[in-house]
């Protein structure tokens, strides 16, 4: 009972703090100066040895529940790529996390992430296709977060 | 899906030759060319020295497929192409290319100057102008 709990809720959770906090550390890596630098490098490989030992560990458990090696590789998310001034924001081009129910919970999601954010005017495409109001989501979406278009 | 893109400037001997290669295409009668051409401004006492693109290029080759068979549906075009640099692309030198062909003049005009305000709008691609300092701001269209 508990290992299933761990394996939907604790364990993804635990994913996703990793890769944002791994992509947060890769984004400072490149402006701070070669001391601070060195700080983050070594952040950075124990965040990625963490994020191998929850793999192990996530694997682990859904093996013991007789689900196959290939159910553990899809993971539920959607993938979420900045552009522009969002991508400063953000700290990063493109961030996987857990599928949400349509692109506002995504928005609200995303700017209480990052604050910055909250002030930017932007469209959002979902699978290259930008969308009016809102749209539902799936796992596996690409969603894109488009600034106004400066192009020419 | 034909690919607009192109990394750095654009050069003005891959102008001249685009120019040659429509010689053998005789039914054409006028050209209508458009270079946008990155220019030195100056804000807030800061020199811009170049401007850096990006693009989704996935959907900026989707829309501009889109474009493209809309222009040729409203005018009576022979050729059309467009080429937009990717990359960073200094004062001076050329960044996008709108080129159209058409027996007659008034299609080949038309069509230059309404694919470029569509460009503009429409196509997802941002520029950062980079200034002698190594600052940037992202370019805003008017």
């Amino acid at each position: 009972m508990i290992g299933i709990l761990y394996v939907f809720v604790i364990g993804d959770v635990i994913m996703q703090y990793l890769s944002g906090q791994e992509a947060k550390a890769k984004y400072q890596e490149n402006q701070q100066s070669s001391e601070t630098k060195y700080r983050l490098v070594v952040k950075l490989h124990l965040l990625h040895c963490c994020k191998y030992i929850e793999i192990l560990i996530i694997r682990l458990s859904r093996k013991r529940k007789g689900v196959t090696f290939v159910d553990t590789l899809m993971i539920m998310s959607i993938k979420v790529l900045f552009f522009g001034q969002l991508a400063e924001i953000s700290g990063t081009d493109v961030l996987e996390t857990e599928v949400r129910t349509d692109t506002a919970a995504l928005k609200r999601f995303l700017e209480t992430e990052f604050p910055g954010l909250q002030q930017m005017v932007f469209n959002i495409a979902v699978n290259s296709e930008i969308i009016e109001t809102q749209a539902q989501l799936q796992a596996g979406d690409t969603v894109a977060l488009l600034p106004p278009f400066s192009g020419g | 899906m034909k690919n607009i893109f192109v990394k750095g400037s654009i050069l003005p001997s891959f102008i001249g030759e685009s120019i040659a290669k429509h010689q053998a295409k005789t039914e054409i009668g006028a050209h209508s060319i458009f270079l946008g051409q990155v220019r030195a401004d100056v804000i807030e006492n800061r020199q811009v020295i170049s401007i850096g693109y990006t693009s989704y290029e996935e959907l900026a080759l989707k829309k501009m497929h889109e474009i493209r068979e809309m222009m040729f549906e409203k005018y009576q075009l022979t050729c059309m192409h467009v080429y937009h640099s990717l990359g960073e692309v200094p004062v001076g030198e050329i960044c996008l290319y709108v080129f159209t062909s058409s027996p007659h003049r008034r299609a080949a005009i038309d069509a230059c100057n309404e694919i470029v305000e569509l460009i503009k709008k429409e196509l997802p691609i941002w520029g950062r102008e980079i200034f002698s300092d190594n600052a940037h701001q992202w370019k805003v269209n008017k």
